[in-house]
């Protein structure tokens, strides 16, 4: 059903299929990490600096000797999941933000304010400004870009509240006698569900973004945390003697990065009619 | 016209005023005791008393606020904790790299963006329409300081026709300014113009389905004509919005990007802020780049009138 043949004779769903066949690739490597490579990540190997691929070390090794494989691999752990985890949160702040905000006309002015006031301060400085006051751990990066990205979701889930909020079947809840709390949980959810699922998928490749920004600059995930972010940051220094120390860690990452993206496009044209003169 | 100008900048106004409150309790998330910080180890109870009241830290958060905002109106953006000179003179040293790198970024993304845009609107389907798919397909995925690094090592590294890294001022020299620019600026310009491209593409296309485009045809209007002097014209609105709103995915972008080639500009500043926990710095590099995105959006605000005269709220 999610994957069929247009009249011309193009697969639909295409984007859906390979980015989720990559997710899974992405995910099951770094969930299998333990199982892919006996290194600890976190292994310092002085005398095996900077070596090239080799049957021990199938990536090589960065500068301090620790298996770049074994980095990659735990480092998706951490980039992966933090993006889902901000995703989740900014989603869970953005539609419960989007869902009540119509309920008053003042309430609905003082939280959109608020959300154009953060959306008014770029993106990667607010994450930078907010890790560097809290502190540098992976739970204030979730926290940090959750926040940041949480407005553009509030604001997309209140314009259709706002629209879902004049359909008939509102009006029939409200002449039954529903609760304010019973109508925005039980009918308006349901009805943002398929574009919030839309956002939240965006928003999960966003936040690996920013998290791999964070991390290169060193405001992000501390260094004994190892993310692709981190790992890069710390080939910086040699990339052009050994560029692989940026080159491995960048792949898996733009691997992960376009199969949420396609996911989040193919999302998006399943659950939203296309306008003429798209595809 | 003018009315219309006013009323917009009076509803920047109240925005800017959430992102001071936004900047200014970022300092209530912080460990520690700023007094603390500032007295040092050897200090005795009355001192960091002392520094408490000079520091106005005794009094309510509201009145905090009032006088940090009217000192921030004054123009007076506060020491830095680390090296103790005034935060605006250090912003005012560090703004030219950042702004050429800025500057010649827009440049090459609304240069090469809107053209290649329209190419792609032209023939639907065609190579220019293609190359543009794949083209924002990859900017997305790829991480910005990756794709700096890949130029920088193709152009810099491996063919040697661009220097690698660092920046070198006008006063210095033409040609240095732009050779030392131009990779950085490359990069930051993958993201934005890909972004400008796209909606280039979906307005240009949506404006070229319209009648009065096929009257122009049928009247004898050459290719040229119809596409610029009719189409992009009612399709410019949604392309200067993303070309207003894409600036903070450059702003966001040159923080990442002055730290591969190494060039000292704000971006740099906010970086070794955060390593000495220079909180004032970081406030006043957050508050000023936020103040200059809320100009920049006003001003697309205030185009759309002069773009549209049926634009009249």
């Amino acid at each position: 059903m999610l994957i069929r043949r247009s009249s011309d004779g193009r697969l639909f769903g295409r984007e859906l299929l390979l980015g989720g066949l990559l997710l899974l690739a992405m995910v099951l490597l770094a969930a299998f990490a333990p199982h892919l490579t006996h290194f600890d990540p976190t292994a310092l190997d002085l005398e095996a600096r900077l070596q090239n691929a080799s049957h021990l070390h199938p990536l090589g090794t960065d500068a301090l000797g620790r298996d770049l494989l074994a980095r990659v691999l735990y480092g998706g752990r951490i980039s992966l999941g933090i993006g889902f985890s901000a995703a989740l949160l900014s989603s869970l702040a953005g539609a419960l933000i989007g869902l009540i905000a119509p309920l008053n006309r003042l309430l609905d002015t003082l939280l959109m304010r608020v959300m154009d006031g953060i959306m008014s301060i770029p993106m990667m400085l607010l994450a930078i400004a907010l890790v560097a006051v809290s502190g540098s751990s992976v739970q204030n990066v979730v926290i940090a870009v959750a926040i940041v990205e949480a407005p553009r979701i509030a604001r997309i889930i209140r314009a259709e509240t706002l629209s879902l909020r004049d359909r008939p079947f509102i009006d029939a809840a409200i002449a039954c006698g529903s609760s304010t709390a019973k109508i925005i949980f039980r009918h308006l959810l349901p009805g943002v569900l398929p574009q919030l699922l839309v956002q939240a998928t965006f928003v999960w490749g966003g936040a690996m973004m920013i998290e791999s920004g964070l991390s290169f600059i060193g405001a992000g995930t501390p260094p004994s945390v190892p993310s692709w972010g981190n790992i890069m940051a710390d080939g910086k220094v040699l990339w052009q003697i050994k560029p692989s120390l940026i080159f491995y860690p960048a792949g898996f990452l733009s691997m992960s990065l376009l199969a949420v993206n396609l996911i989040a496009e193919g999302l998006r044209k399943l659950l939203s009619p296309h306008e003429a003169g798209g595809r | 016209m003018l009315g219309y100008i006013l009323r917009r900048v009076g509803l920047a106004i109240p925005v800017m005023l959430v992102v001071a409150a936004v900047v200014f309790s970022l300092l209530y998330f912080t460990p520690g005791d700023p007094a603390l910080i500032i007295a040092g180890d050897q200090a005795t109870a009355a001192d960091i008393a002392k520094i408490r009241v000079a520091l106005g830290l005794n009094q309510p958060p509201y009145i905090r606020f009032w006088s940090w905002l009217a000192r921030i109106a004054q123009g007076d953006l506060g020491l830095s904790i680390f090296t103790g000179q005034s935060v605006r003179h250090m912003i005012s040293q560090r703004l030219e790299p950042t702004l050429s790198l800025l500057g010649l970024s827009v440049l090459i993304s609304v240069g090469l963006g809107v053209p290649f845009g329209i190419a792609a609107a032209r023939r639907k389907g065609g190579f220019a329409d293609r190359f543009l798919t794949v083209f924002m397909i990859s900017s997305l995925s790829v991480p910005i300081f990756v794709t700096g690094y890949i130029l920088a090592f193709v152009f810099a590294s491996w063919l040697r026709w661009l220097p690698v890294q660092g920046f070198s001022p006008v006063e210095a020299g033409m040609g240095a300014y732009l050779s030392k620019l131009l990779l950085p600026a490359s990069t930051l310009s993958f993201l934005y113009a890909a972004l400008i491209a796209g909606v280039t593409r979906t307005s240009m296309l949506a404006v070229l389905s319209q009648d009065y485009i096929r009257t122009a045809a049928a009247k004898g209007a050459g290719e040229l004509r119809i596409l610029f002097g009719h189409a992009l014209k009612n399709a410019a609105i949604p392309i200067v919005t993303i070309i207003g709103s894409g600036v903070a995915t450059l702003i966001g972008g040159a923080v990442v990007i002055e730290n591969v080639f190494a060039i000292p500009g704000l971006g740099r500043l906010m970086v070794d802020s955060i390593m000495h926990r220079d909180y004032p710095v970081i406030q006043g590099v957050v508050l000023l780049s936020s103040a200059a995105y809320v100009v920049v959006n006003l001003i697309v605000d205030v185009s759309y009138a002069a773009l549209d005269p049926r634009i009249r709220y």
